[in-house]
This record gives structure tokens, sequence and C-alpha cells, in this order.
């Protein structure tokens, strides 16, 4: 139970204020399945699995854990003040964002301690080798998602 | 790993159910059957962008995502579980539409589905389906906790998980219901609609048969679980069957047996709170000696019994030679 309200307590500090999210396109890329309609599936765009790939990325947010994995599309986005984010970009398809995390920080030495999935949103917490939690959270639409990484008090 | 978002998450819904007794005025289940499946995101219950009532009944001001919780507008519930896990239907109906004809893994709109009809008028909506996952067809009737589709990430879907919904029909529109706010679940918040408890047998002694004999045994369960223990035939009738293995074929299976492994059926109907009474022969079929054979409840074609609370029993027996003038028959 507490630790429910640690972990909701941490969203609302890492999420407050998304209503500044820049506006994501609301175009579909699939038919809607009640006109019928069959689409070609088309897998998620590959990502790279190392921050090697995205060389902006940590120096532009230093509070990023060590050698944490950036998307190579991934855009760098503003903090806002005051809270407990410490990185934030766009990112293509949640989806791909969400898939390519599970490896990528496997990858990079990172434990995966949880992964919690929904429509288009995502959440995947982790342990660095310090034993510090940190959490992505990963929310938009079908176009493209928000990602923002941030530790985790306990 | 199991992870801490769905610890914490799971964490509410165990304390609830520990906690909890209470009986749901609606007999919905949850619709997976794998006892580690918790919520990642429920229902918001307000349909105002960025003002979000959660299944706790806490209003959130904000667009966040809230694990275990609620997100923006979300009108269903999400339970992550792994591709091609299976998915059960809530509660008895009628399969009214689906589609599976997307990938598994297909990100896009709503991906493959089934929508269920229910007699009180609510519809379940299951998303997210695998290609080619859905194992009933239009117009089929189901029972709860039958298995109609294997679960994938097809359509809007960021990881695998089940999207589930309750609709109710408002001034002629479907809109979503919450069934964690509402209580829906048979039993809240609801996993498991058969529950058992042991509760006597015709004797606290060991059973004695005269090999190539036949004698009458009894035991009785007390009905813990939201559904009325049916005698009837069909999906969801409940039976004593063998265990341990389960379903293993019985040397002492009796001439009024169902099969080798399936003793009877409850005598009669039991209600939740009712002792349920199950009548059966053992036939001394093994050379003489001591023996148990070990049974537990079923509900018949479907997977919800819980057998991790039950856990079987097993009747002692002693096989004896000779003969008996008047052998005690099986009742039926």
């Amino acid at each position: 139970m507490l630790r429910s309200r640690a972990v909701a307590a941490f969203l609302g500090i890492v999420l407050t204020g998304c209503g500044t999210t820049p506006a994501l396109p609301a175009r579909s890329v699939v038919p809607s399945v009640a006109s019928g309609a069959v689409s070609t599936p088309t897998p998620a765009p590959a990502l790279a699995s190392s921050s090697d790939a995205h060389p902006g990325g940590s120096p532009v947010f230093p509070g990023l854990p060590l050698g944490f994995p950036v998307p190579p599309d991934a855009a760098p986005l503003p903090l806002a003040a005051g809270r407990a984010v410490v990185g934030r970009w766009t990112v293509p398809p949640g989806s791909a964002t969400y898939r390519f995390y599970q490896q990528a920080l496997r990858g990079a030495g990172y434990s995966i301690t949880d992964l919690a999935a929904g429509d288009t949103v995502a959440s995947i917490r982790f342990a660095d080798a310090a034993g510090v939690t940190w959490q992505i959270d990963i929310a938009g639409d079908t176009e493209s998602a928000v990602l923002e990484v941030g530790p985790v008090h306990p | 790993m199991m992870a801490m978002l769905r610890a914490a998450s799971g964490a509410l819904l165990l304390l609830l159910l520990v906690s909890g007794t209470v009986k749901a005025a609606d007999d919905y289940t949850l619709p997976f059957h794998d006892p580690t499946v918790s919520l990642s995101y429920g229902v918001d219950r307000d349909p105002r962008s960025c003002v979000q009532a959660d299944w706790t009944g806490q209003v959130w001001l904000d667009c966040a995502a809230h694990v275990g919780r609620v997100y923006d507008n979300h009108t269903g519930m999400d339970f992550p579980m792994p591709a091609f896990s299976g998915v059960a239907v809530a509660r008895d109906g009628v399969v009214i539409d689906l589609f599976e004809g997307f990938g598994t893994w297909q990100f896009g709109a709503n991906g493959n589905y089934v929508l269920v009809g229910h007699p009180d008028g609510k519809r379940t909506l299951y998303y997210h389906l695998a290609q080619n996952g859905v194992l009933v067809g239009v117009g089929d009737q189901v029972t709860a906790g039958q298995v109609i589709a294997h679960s994938g990430c097809s359509g809007k879907c960021y990881g695998e998980h089940l999207h589930f919904e309750l609709l109710a029909q408002q001034s002629g529109r479907w809109l979503p219901a919450d069934p964690n706010w509402e209580r829906r679940w048979t039993t809240w918040p609801g996993r498991v609609p058969f529950l058992a408890t042991y509760w006597r047998e015709n004797t606290a002694a060991a059973e004695t048969v005269i090999r190539g004999q036949t004698i009458a045994h009894w035991v009785e369960f007390r009905n813990d679980g939201g559904r009325t223990w049916r005698n009837d035939i069909g999906r969801g009738r409940i039976l004593l069957g063998t265990w341990n293995p389960a379903a293993h074929a019985s040397p002492f299976r009796a001439w009024d047996w169902g099969s080798s492994w399936y003793a009877t059926n409850v005598d009669s109907a039991a209600a939740p709170g009712q002792v349920g009474r199950f009548t059966f022969g053992l036939y001394g079929g093994p050379a003489p000696g001591s023996y148990r054979e070990t049974f537990n409840l079923v509900a018949n074609s479907l997977f919800w019994f819980d057998h991790a609370h039950l856990g079987g029993f097993w009747v002692p027996i002693n096989v004896v030679s000779g003969t008996s003038p008047t052998p005690r028959a099986a009742n039926r």
C-alpha cells in the first residue's frame, strides 16, 4: 500500500504539468476496427540500443544516470522547474520506445525492476549499480510520445 | 522480477482481497486466470481533460499517468500480461462482434477485439488481442471464466496487455463503466468466483471396502465463492475429480462415476454460503492394502476454481479381501 502511494506520488511529481506537453498529432496509422478494414502490419521503427547513437542526449541532461540509453530519434524537451524529472524528450511511437528500453537498459547494465504497459502509456522502473531506482514514463499517442525519466524517491 | 510497480498495484488488490468478503451485487469476474496479473491503469471516471477520478475515489488534477490507478480519459482497465495469455470472458453472455485481422504486435487503432453482450444489458470488450487469437465466433454463447481469446499488443498498445472495458447503455449511448469502482466483481476485488472450504465427510476414519465391491462415500464443501454451484449438465457445473495429479484414472472408480477421474457432480445446487455435498462410490479395485485417493473440486471446462485455497482432500481407503452379506452400495 505504501509502495503504491509512493509510486503514485512519484508519478504525480514526474508528470505534473503534462498540459504543457506539445500537442501531438492525432492521425491514426491504422484504419479503425469498426470500418472492418484490415491494414498491412507495419512494425514500429527499429531503434538503436545504445546512448552512443544519440551523443547529444547526455550533455543536454546532466542528471541522467550514467550511460542512460536514449533513442536516436529522441528530441530533447525543456525540463519543467521544480520537478523530479531529469530528462525529457519527444520520441517515436511509445510502443517502439517501450521495447527499445526493455533491451537497451539491460544492455547498459541496468536491471529492470518493473514493467507496466497500457494503451498509450507505459512505465519502466530500473535500478542502477548503486541501487538507485529510476523510472521511465512514456505517454503519447499512435504517432509520438513524451519520454521522461527521473529518480524514484522512497 | 516481480516488479515494484506491479507489486504496488497488486498490493492494493491483495489488501482488499484479504480484508474483503463483500459480495458484489453484480457478477463479473476478472478477465484472466493468471493470479500474478495486476492492474497497470484503470478507468478515468471523470470525462474532463486533465481531471482524473481513479477506482479508489482519488481525484487527480493533472493529466499524468498514475501507475496502478488511472490515466487521463482512459475508458478501460489495462492488465499487463505476456502475449498469448488466456483472456477469459467476465460474465456469461453472447459474442456480439469480433476482429482478429491485425498483427499481434501491430501499432495503430483498436486492434483485435471481442465484444460480448451480457444478460444484464451491459457489454464487455477485450482489446489488443493476438492475431488470429480469437477462440469464439459471433453468436457463440460464452460462460464466465471461459478462455475466449489470446492476448497480444495489437492496436493502440505500448506494451503487451489486455484492455478490458465494461460498457453500460445510457440514453442510447454505450458508455464505459468502472467495475473496480462499482465493485461489480463476483468476489471483491474479484479473482475467483469458485472458492470452497472443506466441511466434513461421512466418516473421519478410513473407509473399508471389500475387494470387488463398492461403498458410498460423501464429502461436503462450503461454497465460499460468488457463484452458485450447479449440478446440471454443461460448462461450469461443479465436479469432484481426482487430484495429484489432476484427473488421473482412479483404481477406485465405481460404476456411478462419470469417467475414470470424474467421481460425481455436486448432489444439488449450492448457493454462495451454502454447503454442497458430493456423494460417490468407492470401488475396491486394487489388491488388499491401505491406500488413499485424492480429490478436488473442478468447474467443468472452466479455469475458475481456487485450488490453491482448497488444495484437495484425500480419502484413506482400506481394501480387504472376503465377502460381506450387505455391502454398502453407492446411492446413485
